[in-house]
This record gives structure tokens, C-alpha cells and sequence, in this order.
């Protein structure tokens, strides 16, 4: 009874938390073309997703580009928010503020402005432009998540390292990136996720020799939601679930 | 044990920051081998000097000196001395082993040297048992010994230890204290120490050193600052005090001619006074006599009258608060002896306060 209870007032949270994928997943085993009716179970959209040899392509570039901005972004971040944590410097405040306004501003300004700054650089649109792009964006979210670990530590910490006789380099080696090592896969993941569904900024910095999935199924979705689509949806969903998985069981082996 | 020859010597010392002196003018040296502790409140700079010797903060004035080199422009990693934190600071992702180890692995020691000073560090510290251990999981004593094995493996030439104390139940305190103290004639290392416990600086250090304000109030023995202290706020700071006012009379060899409270009276001091100038008297619990009456022989003495307003016994001694017709209020501490059963005071009772002779300290007014 009890349970029933309880079963009762969660069910609305996770009707509203998961329906929509539930409906998406759902629709991707449907035989009808048309998605709104369910015409019984196949396979055949799976089929057709693999053979879409463009969209295939498409999703490989966006791993691509998720993983080298994820990982330039995590290294960056990681030094920015060292420095900002370690040292007192001049222009040390402005710079703080400055990645609250770089998270905080519209994805259409940062893609315009990008695109703007590309242009004046003579860069034709395509993977680099848009890979600093996507680096742009995930470094102060890196940056934050490992300034607030650092901030949440003894700086003693720090002092001991030295006064054991660690120089900058082992103490930031042995010391620090241990430390701050679960913000930095945080950061990492948070980047890649960013990276993987940004589609605003992109449109502005990507060419058409270099597709991301995004604006591919953006571009697909214009004339109408096709079924693989949604099997190329709930596949992500899957990845997605596997991922939150897998970084589960990495915190819990960490302590 | 102790050598006279100073392991480190601070010299004119100064440190401002933005535009607040948390250090003037600190001369000082720190024999090889002693066990001296910074004493003084907070903020008064104690901390700051053990940070300027470990490396952390750079002087605005004066010198550090370490084993006769100033070191000044070399970093903490380059310093021999090895810090006690506050908070311990142990690294929380390495276990009680590689926290031990990890001065040593800086340096470049053999592993086989690291593995037999680990387990002897351990063994001295009795934590044999939790090579394997992570400091989250040891208890505050045990990971205080960690933080102490962990900065004396690398035999510095001195051990600066910020408070670390202070975060202890008493009982293990009062424990931790005598093992410091055996520890440092042990290991024959210098140990700085850093307290605003007047008692625990007295029960452990060799030199005491009062500090106020960024400044150095007394340097000396325990026992010389206690009952010799130079100004007025070192005698309130180091234990209880009874302080009465007077005026300076003229001097003749130790003895002062003077009034106090209101009374003529003769003080033993060293001290010169300028005649008519205002004088502190300051007396400790254990200097002061209780009596109904002034008694035979010792009428020359100043007696000043007063009401018993409670008794404390506690076990050992036999406290008395007394409130002095003069409106000053005084602690008196009596010993229990055996063969003089004489206390007798109750609150309430009328009674004549005075001191032994020659124990009272004589300041000059500072207004504090």
C-alpha cells in the first residue's frame, strides 16, 4: 500500500521527465513512414540509418569534433582555473568575471561574433573554425567546475606540497590534478555533451564540407520527422545512457 | 642539548599588507636544537612568522637567515625547515605511507632508504598499523602524528608547527604536548611552535616568545616571563593578575618608596622610576597574603582591607576571590599545607590582603 503511494506521487515526476524519450524510442521501432500512428514493430529504420552514409559521416564528425574539444577545452580549462585558484595577478578579477559572461552569453552572439572573427581572419568555415569555436565555449564551463573543486580544498594543501620540497611542476603533478581529477572528467563530459549538441554556434563557423550531426538532423527535420531520425535519437539516448553509467560506477570505485 | 648558535635569525622583520603592519621590527634568534613558542593572540602576527620562515610570504623588510644563509629569494621547496599545518593539510588521495613518503621521493631518495625511514617514522609515531590507511579514515590524534612523521622524516633543520593542537580534546592534548616536547629533545630538532595557549606554551617550550600587534613583547624563559614580565601587557596576557595603581616615591638601592592605593608603602624593584610618576604593581595569585589582621612583625608591610567574596577549592589549591575596599578585586591561590591548617575564610568574611615581600613586579603606567 505503501508502496502504491509512493509509486503515485513519483509516476507524474518521471511521466514528465521521460515521456518524451519513451514516445521517441517507442516511434522508432514503428513501421509506419508517418510517425504519429503505430503500425506495428520493425527493424528497418535502424537499416536505413546505417545505409544513410551521409548522416553516418555526419555523426562521426561530431564524435570527432566532441572529443578534441572536449579534450583542449578540459587541459585549458584545468590551467585557467589553477591560475585563477593559485595566483594573485593583476587583471585576476576581470578574468573571473569575464567566463561568467562567456557562459552567460546567447549561443547567437558568441556565433556571430565567431563567424566575424573568422571571416577578418581570412579562415574559410569547416573543422578548425569550428573546432576553437567549440573550444571556445567549454572552457569556462571546464574552468568553473575545477575552480569550485579547488575552492572547496585546504590550501594548505598546496603548501605542504611545497614545503616537502615539490617545485610548481610536481605539486601541480602529484598534488593538484589528483585532487581535482573528478571536476576534470566532469568538465570533460559536460564539454563533450555541449560540443555534441550545439547547433547554433556551429551553423555559423561549419562549412558544408564539414557536416556535424546536428545540423544535419536539423537540416533532415525542415522537410518533415523521418524515422530514422528517431532511430538515430534513441540511439544517442542509448549512448547517453551508457555514459551516465559508466562515469556512476567511476565515482563510486573513487571512493 | 641546546647550542647557543642561532639555526635561524630573523633580522628586522617587517610585513605589510595593504597598508596594515602584521609585523614590525621582529629580531629575532632561534637556537639550534630549542623548543621555542611564538605566543600571543590572535592576529598578532605569530602565524605570519612561521610563514616567513617556511617560504610562504615574502618579507617587505629585514631578513630571514636559515643555518647562517639568507633565504630571502629561495622558495619553500628550496627550504630545509618542514611545516606541522593547522588542518594538517595530509594529501586525502595518498594513504598514510605515501603521504610519509612523499618529502622523500622529492628529494630523490632511494626507494629502499624511503621504505626503512617510512617504517621507522611510522614506528615513532606508533602508527605501524596504518601504513595502508587513508587519512580520511585515521582519527584527528592519528592523523596530527601523521602530519608531524610526514615533515620530520626529511630531518629538517627545523620543525614550524602552526597551532597544531588546537584542534584536539584536552586529554589528548595535554598527551600530545609531552610527546612534542620528547620528541623534539629526541630528534635534537629545532621546533618552532606556534600557540595562543599561554599554558601550553609554558608546559613545553625551552624559550617563549610574547608577541602583540606585529610586535615582540618578551622573549625568555618560561618561568622569566611569568614572573618577570617587562610591560603590563605581557604580565595580564601570561596568567592571572591582580593589578594595583600607584605613585613613584624616591629610590633607595631595590627599594621604592611610593604610594599605593592610596597607602604609602615599599616596593623591591630594579626598576628606576622618575619620583611621581604612576606605577603598576602586579601581583600573581600565589604572591598574596590573606590575614584577619595585620600580624606581629609585619606591620611596616601595606595591608589593604577587603571582604572575601567566594572560595574555589579545587583539589590541589584553595582560590579566593577578595574585593578590596580600594574597589580592586584579587584572586588569591593557597597551597594546601599540612601541617598549617589555615584557611579558614569564608564569604563574607573581613580581611587584609598583602604579598610575600619582594614578589611584586613594579611597571611604569602604560595605559593599554
Amino acid at each position: 500500500m505503501r508502496i502504491f503511494w509512493i509509486a503515485c506521487r513519483l509516476l507524474p515526476v518521471y511521466v514528465f521527465l521521460y515521456l518524451p524519450l519513451a514516445v521517441l524510442i517507442t516511434f522508432s521501432f514503428n513501421s509506419s513512414k508517418y510517425s504519429t500512428a503505430w503500425k506495428g514493430f520493425t527493424w528497418k529504420w535502424y537499416a536505413k540509418l546505417a545505409a544513410n552514409t551521409q548522416l553516418v559521416e555526419a555523426a562521426l564528425n561530431s564524435l570527432t569534433i566532441a572529443t578534441l574539444a572536449a579534450s583542449i577545452a578540459s587541459a585549458l580549462g584545468v590551467l585557467l582555473a589553477v591560475a585563477l585558484f593559485r595566483y594573485r595577478f593583476k587583471g585576476r578579477d576581470l578574468m573571473q568575471a569575464g567566463l561568467f559572461v562567456l557562459m552567460m552569453s546567447p549561443d547567437i552572439v558568441m556565433g556571430v561574433s565567431l563567424l566575424l572573427l573568422f571571416v577578418a581572419m581570412g579562415l574559410n568555415p569547416g573543422f578548425w573554425p569550428l573546432l576553437t569555436a567549440h573550444v571556445t565555449f567549454c572552457i569556462p564551463f571546464v574552468a568553473a567546475t575545477v575552480y569550485s573543486r579547488l575552492k572547496g580544498f585546504d590550501p594548505n594543501l598546496i603548501e605542504a606540497a611545497e614545503d616537502l620540497g615539490a617545485g610548481e611542476f610536481r605539486t601541480f603533478r602529484h598534488v593538484i590534478l589528483p585532487i581535482i581529477m573528478p571536476a576534470v572528467l566532469a568538465g570533460w563530459l559536460l564539454s563533450f555533451t555541449l560540443s555534441m549538441d550545439d547547433v547554433i554556434i556551429s551553423f555559423f563557423v561549419t562549412g558544408p564540407d564539414f557536416e556535424i550531426l546536428p545540423l544535419r538532423i536539423f537540416a533532415m527535420v525542415k522537410m518533415g520527422v523521418k524515422p530514422d531520425v528517431n532511430a538515430l535519437s534513441a540511439i544517442m539516448v542509448g549512448i547517453t545512457v551508457c555514459c551516465v553509467f559508466v562515469s556512476h560506477l567511476l565515482m563510486r570505485k573513487r571512493k | 642539548m641546546t647550542g647557543d648558535n642561532p639555526i635561524i635569525r630573523l633580522r628586522n622583520l617587517a610585513m605589510r599588507f595593504d597598508d596594515t603592519d602584521i609585523l614590525e621590527d621582529i629580531n629575532l634568534d632561534i637556537r639550534n636544537g630549542e623548543f621555542l613558542t611564538l605566543l600571543g593572540p590572535s592576529g598578532c602576527g605569530k602565524t605570519t612568522i612561521l610563514r616567513l620562515i617556511a617560504g610562504f610570504e615574502t618579507p617587505t623588510a629585514g631578513q630571514v637567515i636559515i643555518d647562517g644563509k639568507a633565504v630571502n629569494d629561495l622558495p619553500a621547496n628550496q627550504r630545509r625547515v618542514n611545516t606541522v599545518f593547522q588542518s594538517y593539510a595530509l594529501f586525502p588521495h595518498m594513504n598514510v605511507y605515501d603521504n610519509l613518503a612523499f618529502g622523500l621521493r622529492m628529494s630523490g631518495t632511494p626507494k629502499a632508504e624511503i621504505d626503512k625511514r617510512v617504517r621507522e617514522a611510522l614506528e615513532m609515531v606508533d602508527l605501524k598499523n596504518m601504513a595502508g590507511r587513508m587519512p580520511a579514515r585515521l582519527s584527528g590524534g592519528q592523523q596530527q602524528r601523521v602530519a608531524i612523521a610526514r615533515a620530520v622524516i626529511n630531518k629538517p633543520l627545523a620543525l614550524l608547527l602552526d597551532e597544531p593542537l588546537s584542534a584536539l580534546d584536552a586529554k589528548l592534548r595535554k598527551r600530545m604536548q609531552v610527546q612534542l616536547k620528547e620528541l623534539c629533545r629526541e630528534l635534537g630538532i629545532t621546533f618552532v611552535f606556534v600557540t595562543h595557549d599561554q599554558e601550553e606554551a609554558f608546559a613545553m617550550s625551552d624559550r617563549v616568545v610574547v608577541m602583540n600587534e606585529g610586535r615582540i613583547q618578551q622573549t625568555g624563559k618560561p618561568e622569566e616571563v611569568y614572573e618577570e614580565p617587562v610591560n603590563l601587557y605581557v604580565a595580564k596576557f601570561v596568567g592571572e593578575t591582580c593589578i594595583l595603581d600607584g605613585v613613584a616615591g624616591f629610590k633607595d638601592r631595590e627599594t621604592l618608596h611610593a604610594m599605593v592605593e592610596g597607602s604609602p608603602c615599599k616596593l623591591v624593584t630594579g626598576r628606576d622610576f622618575e619620583a611621581d610618576s604612576p606605577i603598576r604593581v602586579v601581583l600573581r595569585p600565589e604572591d598574596i597574603v590573606v590575614e584577619a589582621t595585620p600580624p606581629e612583625g609585619h606591620e611596616d608591610q601595606l595591608w589593604l582591607p577587603g571582604t572575601v567574596r567566594d572560595t574555589v577549592y579545587k583539589g590541589s589549591t584553595w582560590d579566593m576571590i577578595v574585593d578590596l575596599d580600594c574597589g580592586k578585586e584579587v584572586l588569591v591561590t593557597e597551597f594546601f599545607n599540612e601541617d598549617d591548617d589555615r584557611i579558614w575564610q569564608k564569604p563574607g568574611d573581613k580581611v587584609v590582603v598583602s604579598w610575600f615581600k619582594g614578589w611584586e613586579v613594579v611597571l611604569p603606567d602604560e595605559q593599554l
